[in-house]
């Protein structure tokens, strides 16, 4: 390894978990590995590493308040041995209280800024601005945890750095940070005038929106000055309305015309007035003639009236005569009719009492006849009744019948059934007796004959002489059978008992008796009921029915009375009386008829008399009043002063007529309505004209007062100022224009330029990279732009680099950062990798290449890999580093 | 009798060039020149001050600027001031004139509105003959009612008019032209006019005063910033006319074509010759074309750009001295490196393609020389 910058120790104390002093042990060139577990203090360690070499000793930025110790505020304090170039170098710092730097070797030692400056000088970084850190190359190459993955970050001085280290390499090349201030300085200019977007600002915009402005403002008095004209205008016009209007021969001509129009219309009335007034005269005179004829012809009416009157009176009274005559003839005929129809009725009397008589005598004889009937019916159902009676009473001296006959029998059975059983089980003695012997066998005191004794009970068998023997059946049941026995028995007597018989043969001879009786009961029930009137009439009721038939014939034969002594045949009798009445009553008719007859006549002769007594009363009175009306009448005036009048009415109607048509021959011209018309219009052209006129100097005012206004804003003036005004900044807007036009060409010109170039000297970094990466991925081009950043990697295809997976392009962050540092290694830069839990994506194919390229660049510079994960890198063969307290043990990593 | 001859006064004008600290500049001495005529008369002894037309540039000033030239005016009582509208501020129905009658204008400040004769000075023996304009173009010459107007028999007829003796091309014809002979046929001692802002002889009687400021560029005539001072000693004699300058700023075109570095410095002291003792009373519209190199465009920028332009009022440039680069000028920017590429990259689009894109590559190579030689602090 030749020149270079090697780590040879770093000793941190106050740092973060590390409150005592410890140093990492066993650095030295080429590959160090430092491997230990999570929690460890590996990060701790760069970022101690990176604050002594990059911050300021004075500082107290985020990074170094982060490195104090945890809980509590301490001082961290950093030492670290290096060395540059074949030079060794000590370098202290110590942050927060007291802080202080020292930097030793080089046989000089130097405190302070002054050793920062020369640290900073040593490394080729700028001071970072307000303790930040400070800027270079190194920041990049020196990875911290979780940033192995993107390309390194590079800051200008940083680029400063890469772009001085590519242009050592070819003199010609220069004017590179010319090209760049250029551009900066343009794009600074550029960013006056336009925003990020592209769109005017600042001095342009306002150029813009100033033209704009200007020209609205502009339209706006544009429109203003033809308001103005407008006004002017109409101003002129209406001055000439105005003379017009207030033209005093015209308004004069007016007002003559208006007064002409009034005398016309006066004359016009005054004819009118006179020709009412005659043709008023000329209808009072036609009137008086009228009502004068009037006169006459009701005087005339009058006369014919009375003597057609007085006709009608004596017409009238000749025809009363002849109405009286017929009257009073009617009457007598009438009278004459009433007798005859009292002297029918009469007889129709007679014949009426007689008929009656004759009917009487009939009804007695039917009545009587009737009764005897009755009576007679009513002794047949009386003995009916009675051999009922005797039949039932026989009937019911029977005690037996059927039922008891029945049960007499039954209980009959019974016994016998009841012997049979208590024989069958009874002992059965055969005694035959002994000649002689009879008497002497007695059984239960009753002697004994020869023959078969049943017997059922114990007894006891005497044998004179002998003794006694006591039997008992051995049956069984021969109580029940005993007692069955006796049962029936007594059931037998009872139902004799009931019977009323004292045996069985009785008892048959007392049911034949019975059936006789129920025979004869029957016979007298069917002869009663044949006279009864229905199957449930009792015989007791239709008895008394009987009996009140005849009474109620008894009492209607007393009422008729006694028979006279009828010795005719009451219906012969009845037969002629029938006639005669019949005749009686067809007289009677026939008078009533002859009555009604002459009544018609009479009512007629009566009408006639009164209707005309009536009208020959009003004739009478009509004519009378006529007469004493026209007495009335001729005494006011005589029939020879009426005829006077009419001739004076004739006389002066005729009068008014020529009235009339002398004032009609005066009549003016035109009528009243168009005269009035006529004034109507005049006044309104006359009023119309103060109107108009009015309005006119009103609008004039108004006008005026408009121009006015307008004017003392000066429009014109403000016209033309407004277009200058336009004009420059349509001037500055051109100018803009312009002036971005050549900023942008002027930049698009150096930005090609420097680009042009850029990749001429980037020539040297692609190459630096180049084997590396053709170890790595063979046959591979990686595509690297001017912020020396790695875009693409070019294989069969070009792939982007944030396309490819996340192992390649760690591997590929890496060998950019190997690249960098071999480099700057190359240019006698201090250069030195670190590489803070790197590679852990790589497959163990790409790893051992890596470690292949590793260690081949590891011959050129310092490495220092830090990781967790140490099995990994032990093919590696890697220098082992250890964290040891400063005077105590060691306490490697792994 | 004496009279002092102006118009065009144009108060009020604006300028579309100037920038906000030259515009109020101009305007003012506008104002300035009302003040330098009155001493001017008095100095003369004069007796009244005709203007013939234009005192306003715009028909609707502002009130202030309505009222600034009368405030002038009033500093002067002992002259008669007769104003006639111009085509600028023709007297318009309820316009600019009823304003300013309505201001209240001294006795001694005239407008004169109608075609009528009225007295030029208190004794009355002269009389002006006014032809202000009613619009902004007459068609017919207003000053032709002058010929058939009599004024009191011995009194010296002096025409007062605004408009043009002559007819420039088709695009206003006839519009306020008046008879060039105008004076001859109405026998008018003396016709002054307006209308023109450069003074003009048109014969022995008929004059154009002029604007007393100068305000443009091209004025033709005499060019701009005089008066007329103008001696009447009877109704035929003829009139004495003289010329005195009442302007301040000078207004100068000039032209160059720069090849060279002697050309610009040739053209430094051109313009710095045309008021040598006072470079602020000079505006300068400079057309330039040329091609430099890279040293010489930086001297054209510092001594004709910033240095001239600051000398001067007003230095307005049209066009630039193109680039030219030379083999020279690209070894300033060193042997080799990006920032030479960059140069020989922008000398190249400078020489080809449109010329707008030529222009940019030019002024972005200009712009890389200065950077690159003020980051070097010296070029290699």
């Amino acid at each position: 390894m030749t020149g270079g910058m090697i780590l040879r120790g770093l000793e941190v104390e106050q740092v973060r978990r590390f409150g005592d002093a410890v140093r990492l042990t066993g650095l030295g060139p080429g590959i160090n590995l430092l491997g230990a577990p999570n929690e460890f203090g590996k990060s701790t360690l760069l970022a101690a590493l990176r604050a002594v070499f990059l911050l300021p000793h004075g500082s107290k930025a985020r990074p170094i308040a982060d490195l104090q110790p945890y809980g509590g505020r301490g001082a961290p304090r950093i030492v670290v041995d290096f060395t540059l170039d074949g030079g060794d170098w000590r370098l202290e710092k110590r942050f927060m209280r007291r802080a202080f730097a020292r930097l030793e070797g080089g046989g000089e030692r130097l405190d302070g800024d002054a050793a920062e400056a020369r640290l900073q000088d040593l490394l080729g970084v700028e001071a970072g601005k307000r303790g930040a850190e400070a800027m270079g190359l190194l920041n990049a190459l020196w990875v911290t945890q979780g940033q192995s993955l993107v390309q390194p970050d590079l800051s200008d001085p940083a680029r400063a750095t890469i772009r001085s280290c590519l242009e050592a390499d070819l003199d010609a090349m220069t004017g590179g940070d010319a090209a760049g201030r250029v551009l900066s300085r343009v794009t600074a200019d550029l960013a006056v005038l336009l925003d990020g977007r592209g769109n005017p600002r600042g001095r342009f915009r306002a150029a813009k929106e100033g033209e704009q402005e200007a020209a609205a403002e502009l339209a706006r008095l544009e429109t203003r000055r033809q308001g103005l004209e407008d006004d002017l205008n109409a101003m002129a016009d209406l001055r000439r309305r105005l003379a017009h209007e207030d033209d005093a021969d015209r308004r004069e001509k007016e007002r003559a015309n208006l007064a002409e129009a009034g005398r016309v219309r006066d004359r016009l009335r005054d004819y009118d007035a006179r020709y009412r007034a005659a043709r008023a005269v000329r209808d009072h005179a036609a009137a008086q003639l009228a009502a004068v004829r009037q006169d006459l012809a009701g005087r005339a009416a009058w006369e014919r009236d009375l003597a057609a009157g007085t006709a009608r009176v004596a017409e009238l009274e000749a025809a009363l005569q002849a109405a009286q005559g017929a009257h009073d003839a009617a009457g007598a005929a009438h009278a004459a009719r009433l007798e005859a129809v009292r002297v029918a009725d009469a007889g129709r009397q007679a014949a009426r009492r007689a008929l009656d008589l004759a009917a009487g005598r009939v009804e007695r004889a039917r009545l009587v006849r009737e009764r005897r009937e009755a009576a007679a019916a009513l002794d047949r159902l009386d003995e009916a009744a009675r051999a009922v009676t005797q039949a039932a009473a026989e009937l019911d001296a029977c005690t037996i019948d059927d039922a008891r006959m029945g049960a007499i029998r039954k209980a009959e059975r019974a016994l016998d059934a009841a012997r049979a059983a208590s024989r069958a089980q009874a002992t059965t003695l055969d005694v035959t007796l002994a000649d002689g012997a009879r008497g002497r066998l007695v059984l239960d005191g009753q002697a004994l004959e020869s023959g078969r004794i049943v017997v059922t009970d114990n007894a006891v068998l005497r044998i004179e002489g002998i003794g006694t023997i006591r039997i008992e059946p051995a049956s069984h049941g021969r109580d029940a059978l005993r007692a069955d026995l006796a049962g029936a028995e007594e059931v037998l007597r009872r139902a004799l008992a009931v019977a009323g018989c004292a045996d069985i043969a009785g008892a048959e001879a007392a049911l034949a008796a019975r059936r006789q009786a129920e025979l004869a009961f029957q016979a007298a029930r069917t002869v009663l009921g044949g006279l009864l009137a229905g199957a449930d009439q009792v015989p007791a009721t239709a008895m008394e029915a009987a009996r009140r038939r005849l009474a109620d014939l008894d009492v209607r034969i007393a009422r008729i009375g006694e028979a006279d002594d009828g010795t005719d045949d009451p219906l012969a009798v009845l037969e002629a009386a029938r006639k005669a009445m019949e005749a009686a009553e067809a007289r009677y008719d026939a008078a009533h008829r002859a009555l009604l007859a002459p009544d018609e006549t009479m009512r007629r002769a009566a009408e006639d008399l009164a209707r005309l007594r009536a009208e020959w009363q009003v004739a009478r009175d009509g004519a009378a009043q006529l007469a004493r009306d026209l007495e009335a009448a001729r005494a006011v005036e005589a029939d020879e002063a009426l005829s006077a009048r009419l001739a004076a009415g004739h006389e002066a109607a005729e009068r008014a007529e020529q009235a009339l048509v002398r004032i009609e021959e005066t009549r003016p011209e035109g009528t009243e309505a168009l005269a009035d018309a006529a004034i109507q219009r005049l006044e309104r052209t006359i009023q119309d004209g103060h109107a108009r006129l009015a309005a006119l100097r009103q609008e004039m005012a108004a006008r005026e007062a408009r121009i006015r206004a307008a004017e003392g804003d000066g429009l014109d003036e403000r016209i033309a100022a407004q277009e200058r005004l336009r004009a420059a900044h349509a001037a500055e807007d051109a100018a803009c224009v312009r002036e971005v036009a050549i900023l942008q060409c002027l930049r698009d010109a150096v930005a090609a330029a420097e680009r042009a170039a850029t990749e001429r000297y980037l020539a040297p970094l692609a190459r630096a990279i180049q084997p590396a990466l053709g170890a790595l991925f063979p046959r591979a081009v990686a595509t690297v732009e001017a912020d020396f950043s790695i875009s693409a990697l070019s294989r069969r295809i070009d792939e982007p680099f944030v396309n490819l997976s996340d192992g390649t392009r760690e591997q590929i962050a890496v060998l950019a950062r190997l690249g960098l540092a071999d480099l700057m290694q190359a240019r006698g830069r201090p250069a030195m990798l670190v590489l803070d839990d790197a590679l852990t994506y790589a497959d163990s194919g790409r790893l051992d290449r890596m470690f292949d390229i590793l260690t081949e660049a590891a011959g050129r510079l310092q490495i220092l890999i830090l990781t967790c994960r140490t099995e990994l890198f032990t093919g590696l063969g890697a220098r082992r580093l250890a964290v040891e307290p400063v005077g105590g043990e060691a306490a490697e990593g792994h | 009798m004496r009279l002092l001859h102006t118009s065009d006064w144009q108060i009020g004008k604006v300028f579309r060039f100037a920038d906000d600290d030259i515009l109020p500049v101009l305007q003012q001495e506008r104002l300035e020149a009302i003040g330098r005529i009155g001493r001017l008369a008095r100095a003369q002894g004069a007796e009244c001050v005709v203007v013939a037309g234009d005192i306003y540039d715009h028909l609707r000033p502002s009130e202030r600027t309505l009222r600034q030239p009368v405030e002038r005016m009033r500093q002067f009582p002992d002259l008669r001031w007769h104003l006639i509208p111009g085509n600028h501020d023709f007297n318009e129905r309820d316009g600019l004139w009823e304003r300013l009658a309505r201001t209240g204008l001294p006795d001694h400040i005239v407008p004169h509105l109608a075609h009528a004769p009225a007295p030029l000075d208190a004794a009355g023996t002269a009389w002006v003959l006014p032809a202000g304009l009613g619009h902004r173009h007459v068609i017919g010459d207003p000053t032709a009612w002058m010929d058939g107007t009599a004024t009191p028999e011995g009194a010296i007829r002096v025409g007062l008019a605004h408009g043009s003796v002559r007819s420039f091309g088709e695009e206003a014809p006839g519009h306020n032209l008046l008879a060039i002979d105008r004076a001859r046929q109405a026998g008018l001692s003396y016709l002054a006019l307006g209308d023109w802002h450069g003074a003009q002889k048109i014969d022995a009687r008929t004059w154009y005063s002029g604007t007393p400021e100068v305000d443009g560029f091209d004025l033709g005539g005499a060019g701009g910033g005089q008066a007329l001072l103008v001696s009447l000693d009877g109704p035929r004699a003829e009139p004495v006319v003289e010329s005195h300058a009442v302007g301040r700023f000078r207004w100068a075109r000039a032209q160059a074509v720069l090849t060279c570095a002697d050309d610009i410095v040739a053209l430094e002291g051109r313009l710095r010759a045309i008021d040598p003792d006072d470079p602020s009373r000079v505006l300068v519209w400079l057309a330039v074309s040329g091609a430099l190199g890279l040293s010489d465009l930086e001297g054209w920028q510092a001594r004709i750009v910033d240095g001239l332009g600051s000398a001067l009022r007003l230095l307005r440039i049209d066009g630039a001295p193109g680039l030219a680069p030379s083999s020279d000028d690209l070894d300033a920017f060193g042997p080799g490196g990006a920032v030479r590429a960059a140069a020989e990259t922008l000398a190249r689009q400078a020489g080809e393609g449109d010329e707008a894109a030529r222009a940019i590559a030019a002024a972005a190579l200009q712009r890389l020389y200065l950077l690159a030689r003020d980051g070097a602090g010296g070029l290699a």
